[in-house]
């Protein structure tokens, strides 16, 4: 039990000096959440050229689903308690929206 | 609906007003506020169905705005509307409260 | 296992213990993802509510520092009356609705600036109560002039070289000493973690609804975080949607993956959408241009047929008098959100219609309704206010959740006069930024009106003196405890804002009596809510100087009033 509750932390641990260092856990988070997210959200973007609608409203329509991908994707990093799930998900999504991508491209 | 016609300060008036009785109708259910009220309703309105009176004259606001051929203009004012009413509404509970400790526990 | 067997022995609230439990380390979590996204840019985000606050009123701002250009007297504009105005909320007549004033700025630019290479004719802001006064810009190869013309007196004033409002405008979205693209990733960024930190505080606020109208007055910390609570859940819909339409409304620069590998022609495509023309013909030979005014009137009869809101919002004229004269004519509906209106172009030597715009597709629309709620410019007197108020609300927000959290951890200090030094710099960067910046604010005001005329590079000295006052509250603030640097910082606000009407009277002939006299609504507002800041303000003074800790009202106030300052 005790074991849940320390990884449920947000795995911070207070320095002598006081310092909130992340643990390696919270740093891969945030770097997946980060960058992972930012790469689904252009993967997004890309991705809607290949639905059957013209150029420019897919590019409109794309950029806003970003943004709103971007957010829901760090959100659910930072919300799936097992760190190893968390990489798979998104690069799960990720690989999709590659296929896609490279299908439609 | 179409055929009523109401000027445009009326309807910003009424779309107001609606928001204002539904937030009260909405405080009154609130956990916090609920004993103050208890005693001093004349109709013997309980709590689930004040709160549904509350939401319900904010829907009616939403639907008031498509009298208007300003309709986008006026779901703004009807966010808007929500906001002034929920603060009034907040602030003035928030006064009552100072002046009444007793009265509030 | 254990986690199982406990859960059975619990058997009345076995639902609830078991994902409370889960919850519970959830909620922890997610506390921790809203105070660190929240914190880190925390000082930036609030520079950027602040500024994106003060610029709902960026027009009024600029009127106020052009006070040698005289108000719109409220009785000369009442003698035209309103063409389509319907709502007696609107404190202007709208003489601007019929195209003839248009007609009249260009006679007069015929007279005066016959060989510009761009006349820019355009509507003031609604708000500013100016519609008989038009804002032209004068474009040549060497420079650019900005007049304001009267079409009641026929008379084209030249303001003072001021940034004005826009200064803050601009701040909000491009910073300032940085390069413009940089600006808008770092601000971008900060959105971003504004977001994440809103949906992360909704998710921690788990009773969020139920604790709607609670407000729990003068319990330390407690009151504290209903503070936080109520500038943040009450207008909580607000924040969602100005975080969102900001990123939306740069988005392109964020997310320009879709466009660059489609095969969009983007010239093409900014020409069907917007009505800008470069002014860059060579070899032009003079030639006699048409007559404007039958134009625009041709064009708004026929827009108002698609929709009777529709009106001719601006004129732009390239090459005025020559042969490669063009006639650029926008218009917008009243109230309407989306900030892509219909245009128009003529050819300027025969008044033959070269284009006519088409409405944009439907996801154009979305993006251009999302930056239009952002900036609210189609919203008039009351709803602008409301905006405003909104975005206080969100700078309370942002100042309340910063100084909790040093409230929180003040507690947790093992020595309270030497703190740590994450504590030391996040209790620093609040004096310095919550007080400091509306310092800087109301002495950009001050240099507006002290700053010679005549002086070369006049507007620069403006900003530069804006970012010196600010750099030094920061100098005060490492200087002093943190206890005197509130008080200090806050005392200059206070009496800064006090003098500040007394400043105006002196410096220009606006003074308080003079505008009561021509009942000029915009100086007095002014006016009027520089005192009131400033009585807020000494209040939150006294109360930093009278009480151990700051506060829940201190910090509330502010906050808002932080926020307040610089407004009418």
């Amino acid at each position: 039990m005790s074991q849940r509750r320390s990884s449920q932390k947000s795995g911070s641990q207070k320095s002598s000096q006081g310092f909130y260092l992340p643990s390696l856990n919270v740093l891969s988070r945030i770097v997946l959440a980060m960058g992972g997210g930012y790469g689904v959200a252009a993967l997004t973007n890309l991705a809607f050229l290949a639905l059957p609608m013209d150029t420019i409203s897919a590019i409109y329509w794309s950029q806003i689903a970003s943004i709103l991908v971007y957010a829901v994707i760090i959100i659910l990093v930072f919300s799936l308690r097992r760190l190893w799930l968390a990489w798979t998900v998104v690069a799960g999504i990720a690989s999709i929206l590659g296929v896609i991508c490279y299908a439609a491209l | 609906m179409s055929h009523l016609v109401i000027s445009d300060s009326m309807l910003s008036g009424l779309l107001f007003l609606l928001s204002l009785l539904g937030m009260i109708a909405l405080m009154m259910t609130s956990k916090r506020h609920k004993d103050k009220f208890q005693h001093k309703l004349l109709l013997r309105l309980n709590g689930q169905a004040l709160r549904g009176l509350g939401f319900l004259l904010l829907a009616l606001a939403f639907l008031l705005t498509y009298t208007s051929d300003q309709t986008g203009y006026f779901i703004v004012v009807w966010f808007g509307s929500l906001t002034v009413a929920a603060g009034l509404v907040y602030l003035v509970m928030m006064i009552y409260e100072q002046l009444k400790p007793a009265a509030s526990q | 296992m254990s986690d199982s067997a406990k859960n059975q022995t619990l058997s009345m609230t076995a639902t609830q213990t078991k994902p409370k439990i889960k919850v519970k380390g959830y909620r922890l979590l997610m506390t921790d993802v809203h105070t660190w996204f929240g914190l880190l840019l925390g000082w930036l985000l609030f520079t950027i509510f602040l500024m994106g606050t003060v610029s709902y009123f960026n027009n009024e701002l600029t009127v106020w520092m052009q006070p040698e250009i005289p108000a719109v007297s409220q009785q000369t504009s009442a003698a035209t009356l309103p063409a389509t105005s319907s709502s007696p909320l609107q404190n202007v007549t709208s003489t601007v609705d019929k195209p003839e004033p248009f007609g009249m700025a260009i006679k007069n630019l015929q007279a005066t600036q016959a060989n510009a290479k761009n006349w820019f004719i355009t509507k003031g802001a609604s708000s500013t109560s100016h519609d008989q006064r038009l804002h032209i810009t004068v474009s040549n190869d060497k420079e650019r002039q900005h007049y304001q013309f009267d079409t009641q007196t026929q008379t084209l004033y030249t303001p003072r070289d001021t940034a004005g409002g826009n200064f803050f405008y601009r701040m909000h979205f491009d910073l300032h000493y940085m390069s413009v693209i940089w600006a808008r990733i770092i601000v971008g960024i900060a959105s971003m973690m504004m977001l994440i930190a809103i949906i992360a505080g909704v998710i921690v606020h788990k009773k969020i609804f139920t604790d709607f109208f609670t407000f729990r007055w003068g319990k330390g910390q407690r009151s504290w975080l209903d503070a936080h609570n109520a500038f943040s859940v009450l207008p909580l819909p607000f924040h969602i949607m100005i975080t969102f339409t900001g990123i939306i409304t740069l988005v392109s620069l964020y997310m320009p993956w879709a466009s660059k590998v489609s095969d969009i022609d983007t010239q093409q495509f900014f020409e069907e959408i917007y009505s800008y023309r470069p002014a860059n013909a060579t070899e032009l030979q003079p030639a006699p241009m048409v007559d404007v005014t039958p134009l625009l009137a041709n064009a708004q009869a026929d827009w108002q047929k698609l929709n009777p809101h529709y009106a001719v919002t601006s004129v732009s004229i390239n090459h005025p008098n020559t042969d490669h004269s063009m006639i650029i004519v926008d218009g917008k509906a009243d109230r309407q959100i989306s900030t892509i209106g219909v245009f128009r172009i003529y050819d300027g030597q025969t008044g033959e219609t070269l284009k006519q715009s088409e409405p944009p597709p439907l996801a154009v629309t979305a993006h251009t309704v999302m930056i239009g709620l952002h900036a609210g410019r189609f919203s008039d007197y009351w709803l602008r206010w409301l905006y405003f108020l909104l975005g206080v609300a969100g700078c309370g927000m942002i100042a309340t959740g910063l100084v909790l959290w040093t409230v929180k951890r003040r507690r947790q200090l093992f020595d309270k006069n030497k703190p740590y030094a994450g504590f030391w710099l996040v209790e620093k960067l609040n004096i310095a930024t919550l007080a400091g910046l509306p310092l800087a604010m109301v002495g950009f005001f001050w240099l507006n009106r002290l700053l010679p005329l005549n002086m070369a590079t006049r507007a620069k000295w403006e900003v530069d003196g804006f970012f010196i006052i600010w750099a030094g509250s920061f100098v005060l603030t490492l200087l002093m405890s943190s206890r005197l640097a509130w008080r200090v910082l806050l005392s200059l606000v206070t009496l800064s804002l006090l003098f500040t009407p007394l400043l105006n009277s002196l410096t220009t002939e606006r003074g308080f009596f003079q505008s009561v006299l021509n009942r000029d609504v915009l100086f007095i507002s002014f006016d009027v809510t520089c005192f009131i800041l400033a009585l807020l303000f000494a209040y939150l003074t006294y109360a930093a100087t009278f009480k151990q800790t700051p506060s829940k009202q201190k910090v509330k106030s502010n906050a808002r009033l932080g926020a307040q300052v610089g407004n009418q």
